[in-house]
């Protein structure tokens, strides 16, 4: 009896073993074919029979996309737009998943759900209203046009309430006997209890101002306001594509991500973990 | 006098506005501004350059119940978001139990998934989009290797479909694994530890304490993803761009199409679709989050 | 308290880079955002008044590059004091932003646009007449290949001073040609013998194809004024396409497909890769694909697009022009001027066809030895003269394209209909646009 549970288990093991590098593969696999074609040459990428390993190594690509774009002026503005926008999104995130997951006020449940209506606009339809509106008020081809708009984030509303509701009831009834300030609740007791929500928050905001091309392509006018993903789309013509260029251009905006990214990981995994999630 | 405004700041309904006040202050300007700009368009007869406006009254949208483009393109989002949905969270949830641990390599393995969430959709699009060309793609090489010898892949019409909500798993799962993931850990141990005691076995213990206790996170995965799965545009605007036979042009797709692509840019007619895509999305998303809100005080 | 130095941490470092980037200029209160408004100084030297004028095209892949380097050269040499702002992003983005710019008035003084938009462009009044152009420039118009310069009028007034031109071209992998056991030298002349070559040059086994059919209903183009048929009857005011030639033209698009010859439902940039990848046999398409050609070493072809059987030639030609838009004031008009009279100097236009492989298109670049010299130049530029509009003049083409001749072309492709019903279809479809 015992040893057919054993075997039951090493073989159960064994096929998730299996099944978890299975999946690994699968999601490396096009990151792999990303980085060894950036490093190809143009002839070598489409070619058939496709091969994964290039016949020559060459960095004549990155070279290629460093020489076309002004690539130390686009850093500065993706990490200008990005980071402040990130800034902005973790604080005022999190004052307004309080007040909602917090306090009793009224109006409460309508204007959650009307912000959580404002997640289902697809940008497209506002792109047009949107410049117009930006060259009413003066903003349009400034960085606070870039960033007024993203101050805050909906979603990322929703994730904050979400997280704040899981935490005990009793934390400011502590501080409510002491007589503390609502604000003073909030920046003291609360504020650093989400530091990994923020974190979370922090990440996705970042990542996806990042690499979004159409909202500041079309906030901006000059090339010096240029991001890196507009970068990745100037190798893309209407009827050439530099596939090289292009998946050079790709890993040179997705490597400063990733860094970040393994950073900040651990915060992040355990973000999430500590949030225990309601909505 | 100041001691009254000081007090009247002191309440807690009013500190509730004032945290609140700088995004909705945000959202409004940028976000509720034109869109009720864009939606007041849908009763226009207009184009995107704005030069003459007449008002058409509910035209736009009687013309949209005879429009062929647009119920296929209904169709095409709803099959896209019933494929993407349940299976993607389905699949996540499932990761989400093997990697659950907080072994070194099931930490690794967390992070690896992850990769694909934070890579931009446009980047990842031109890639697979290679990968999966018929001829000279990897994807379809292999499939040949297996025998297979008539690979169409994107450019046959009943598999384009499949395939993009394929990739849109691929890149998305890591999102919904990790928030899974964070669920699964906040169960107490001792939920388990007693019903071991009463000799359950582990699928009893997944349907009885993990499936419920997840509710809410599977709430949470559910709207997002439903939400976002309507609104699909980036994977197929790179990789299809609607075709073949218009079989991947989604709502978000003509939208963009009407507005933007097809002239005379029929901006108004455009923001008619935009605006039934809106109650579309806005309908089932509320439901859902009611069906959930309800779920996690009744229980299972 | 560890995490809480980190969390210190991170948040001063982020808070650091926004600083350090602003300070080093990263944030104005107002960039110069160019377009109409405000956008003209006095420049500090000698009192001159300097022309800043932005200049949006969709130029994204290496032809940009060429284009780029020739305006800034422009903005270093001409003595007017003027600088073009060159700003490049693909087509979509650029017609995104196109409309809210002209409906604010903030759109660039000026563009590039293919000729297909002339009509659409002009007709709402957002790009202005240019027709005192020549008059203005001093240039003698009669060196530029007339079929050019007509390629952008509306209504019989200038819209656009053209930048390039070129009609369709067949490329052939030489290489495919020789295994095959064909001359490598000798392309396909008529209809039949293109069949015929196709149908030698495929081979499953290999995903080999003898001849590529991308999608776009411009294929049809290609063969279908040949073949002696057209879209609409002369006066532009009712379908021609339902005709025995045009039936003619479908089927034989049709059965390539269904023979397999070529592949089914590739966009323009996938048969490029076919082509590149050594997988193709022959293939219609424009000047661009040369240097694309040459990066990827293929030992390629380029000549005449196959005639119908009677050897009468005529393929859809199209090119790109600079246009003025209604945002400019009157100095950014001038200013705009200059800089296209500056393009159309013999060494820019040299230039840009030596580099860039599109044919010459004014008789003094033709006659230049260089250009004679040039076998690419030497076989396309006498090309220059079968190509014709399609649709010209008309603001609907774009939408009975899009609506109906694209989506038709694309089921008969994927044999969801037959040519008969595919002509009557699309002559249905061009009916419709033109009642309304």
């Amino acid at each position: 009896m015992g040893g057919s549970v054993n075997v039951k288990r090493v073989i159960g093991r064994v096929v998730s073993f299996i099944i978890k590098i299975g999946i690994l593969f699968a999601v490396i696999y096009p990151f792999v074919w990303l980085v060894l074609s950036s490093l190809k040459f143009e002839q070598d990428i489409v070619q058939y029979p496709p091969k994964l390993w290039p016949n020559q190594f060459t960095f004549t690509q990155y070279i290629r996309v460093w020489s076309k774009l002004p690539m130390f002026t686009m850093f500065k503005n993706t990490l200008l737009f990005s980071a402040s926008v990130t800034v902005s999104n973790c604080l005022l995130c999190a004052m307004g998943g309080y007040a909602f997951a917090r306090i009793e006020f009224r109006g409460r449940k309508l204007l959650f759900v009307l912000i959580l209506m404002t997640m289902m606009i697809p940008f497209q339809i506002i792109m047009i209203p949107l410049y117009i509106l930006e060259h009413m008020i003066g903003i349009l081809d400034t960085f606070w046009g870039l960033i007024l708009p993203r101050l805050t984030w909906p979603f990322a509303i929703y994730l904050m309430r979400s997280f704040f509701i899981s935490l005990p009831k009793n934390l400011e009834e502590a501080g409510r006997i002491d007589g503390a300030s609502e604000y003073r609740i909030f920046w003291q007791i609360m504020l650093p209890l989400c530091k990994a929500a923020m974190i979370t928050v922090g990440i996705m905001t970042f990542t996806n101002n990042w690499n979004d091309l159409v909202y500041p392509l079309l906030l901006t006018n000059s090339v010096t306001m240029r991001t890196l993903s507009a970068g990745l789309a100037m190798f893309v013509g209407q009827r050439i594509i530099e596939y090289g260029a292009t998946l050079a251009a790709s890993m040179i905006s997705l490597i400063p991500l990733l860094a970040a990214f393994l950073f900040m990981q651990k915060y992040f995994v355990k973000g999430i973990a500590l949030s225990g999630m309601k909505i | 006098m100041f001691k009254n405004i000081r007090s009247y700041f002191q309440r807690t309904e009013t500190a509730a506005w004032v945290l609140l006040f700088p995004s909705l202050l945000c959202l409004t300007i940028f976000l509720f501004i034109p869109l009720i700009m864009s939606f007041g368009l849908a009763f226009f007869d207009v184009t995107i350059f704005l030069k003459q406006f007449k008002f058409v009254g509910l035209d736009n949208f009687i013309e949209l119940l005879q429009d062929d483009r647009f119920w296929n393109a209904l169709g095409n989002t709803v099959y896209f978001t019933i494929m993407v949905v349940p299976c993607g969270i389905l699949f996540s949830l499932a990761v989400a139990l093997f990697v659950q641990g907080n072994s070194l390599f099931q930490r690794f393995l967390r992070v690896s998934y992850y990769v694909p969430v934070i890579c931009s959709m446009t980047a990842m699009g031109i890639v697979w989009a290679v990968l999966m060309d018929p001829t000279i793609g990897m994807f379809a090489f292999w499939i040949r290797q297996l025998g297979f010898e008539n690979v169409q892949l994107l450019k046959d019409p009943n598999l384009a479909m499949p395939l993009i909500a394929a990739m849109t798993i691929w890149k998305t799962f890591g999102q919904n694994m990790i928030i899974l993931v964070a669920g699964l850990q906040a169960i107490p141990d001792e939920y388990y530890d007693a019903s071991m005691i009463d000799g359950a076995n582990k699928w009893k213990q997944f349907f009885h304490i993990t499936l419920p206790s997840l509710i809410p996170t599977l709430g949470f995965c559910v709207t997002t993803s439903t939400i976002s799965s309507f609104m699909v545009f980036d994977q197929t605007y790179v990789m299809t761009r609607g075709g073949p036979l218009f079989r991947t042009e989604t709502l978000a797709q003509y939208v963009y199409t009407r507005g933007f692509v097809i002239s005379p840019f029929r901006l108004g007619y455009a923001s008619s679709v935009a605006f039934v895509l809106f109650i579309v999305i806005a309908a089932i998303s509320i439901a859902m989050y009611y069906f959930f809100t309800k779920k996690e005080t009744e229980g299972l | 308290m560890k995490a809480k130095r980190l969390w210190l941490t991170v948040f001063s470092i982020l808070l650091a880079v926004i600083m350090i980037t602003g300070c080093t200029g990263g944030v104005q209160t107002r960039t110069d955002s160019g377009a109409a408004d405000k956008s003209t100084d006095t420049a500090a030297t000698g009192g001159q008044k300097s022309v800043k004028i932005q200049f949006w095209n969709g130029f994204t892949a290496s032809d940009g590059d060429i284009l780029r380097e020739i305006f800034d050269r422009f903005n270093a040499q001409n003595d007017k004091g003027i600088t073009v702002e060159m700003d490049i992003m693909p087509w979509d983005n650029l017609f995104e932003k196109l409309a809210p710019a002209l409906a604010t008035g903030t759109a660039p003084a000026l563009l590039l646009l293919g000729s297909e938009y002339v009509p659409e462009y002009a007709s709402t009044g957002n790009i202005i007449p240019m027709d005192d152009f020549w008059d203005w420039s001093g240039l003698n118009k009669e060196i530029y290949a007339q079929n050019v310069r007509d390629a952008f009028k509306y209504k019989g007034t200038t819209y656009g001073i053209p930048m390039q031109y070129n009609t369709m071209y067949l490329y052939w992998n030489k290489d495919i040609f020789a295994e095959a056991g064909l001359d490598p030298e000798k392309p396909p002349k008529t209809f039949d013998e293109l069949k015929k070559y196709a149908a030698l040059m495929t081979d499953k086994s290999k995903q080999q194809y003898g001849f590529g059919i991308a999608l776009g209903h411009s294929n049809i183009t290609n063969f279908l004024w040949s073949n002696g048929g057209d879209w609409l009857n002369s006066d532009q005011t009712e379908a021609a396409c339902n005709s025995p030639e045009m039936i003619e033209v479908l089927t034989m698009l049709q059965e390539f497909a269904i023979n397999g010859h070529t592949p089914v439902g590739m966009s323009g940039a996938d048969l490029d890769n076919l082509l590149f990848a050594g997988q193709l046999g022959m293939y219609i398409n424009g000047p661009w694909l040369i240097n694309g050609c040459r990066q990827n070493n293929l030992n390629f072809g380029i000549g005449a697009v196959p005639a119908a059987n009677n050897g009468n030639l005529q393929v859809p030609g199209g090119g790109c022009a600079y246009m003025v838009t209604s945002s400019a004031s009157e100095e950014q008009k001038i200013a705009a001027y200059e800089a296209v009279k500056y393009w159309l100097s013999k060494d820019v236009l040299k230039e840009w066809s030596m580099r860039n492989g599109f044919p010459a298109w004014s008789e003094e670049v033709l006659a230049d030895p260089d250009i004679k010299n040039d076998l690419i130049q030497n076989t396309l530029g006498p090309l220059t003269k079968y190509g014709r509009l399609p649709f010209a003049g008309m603001p609907e083409y774009k939408q009975m394209a899009s609506e109906y001749l694209d989506p038709l072309f694309e089921q008969l492709m994927y044999q969801q209909i037959t040519p008969e019903e595919c002509a009557k279809k699309m002559a249905e479809g061009i009916n419709a646009v033109l009642k309304k």
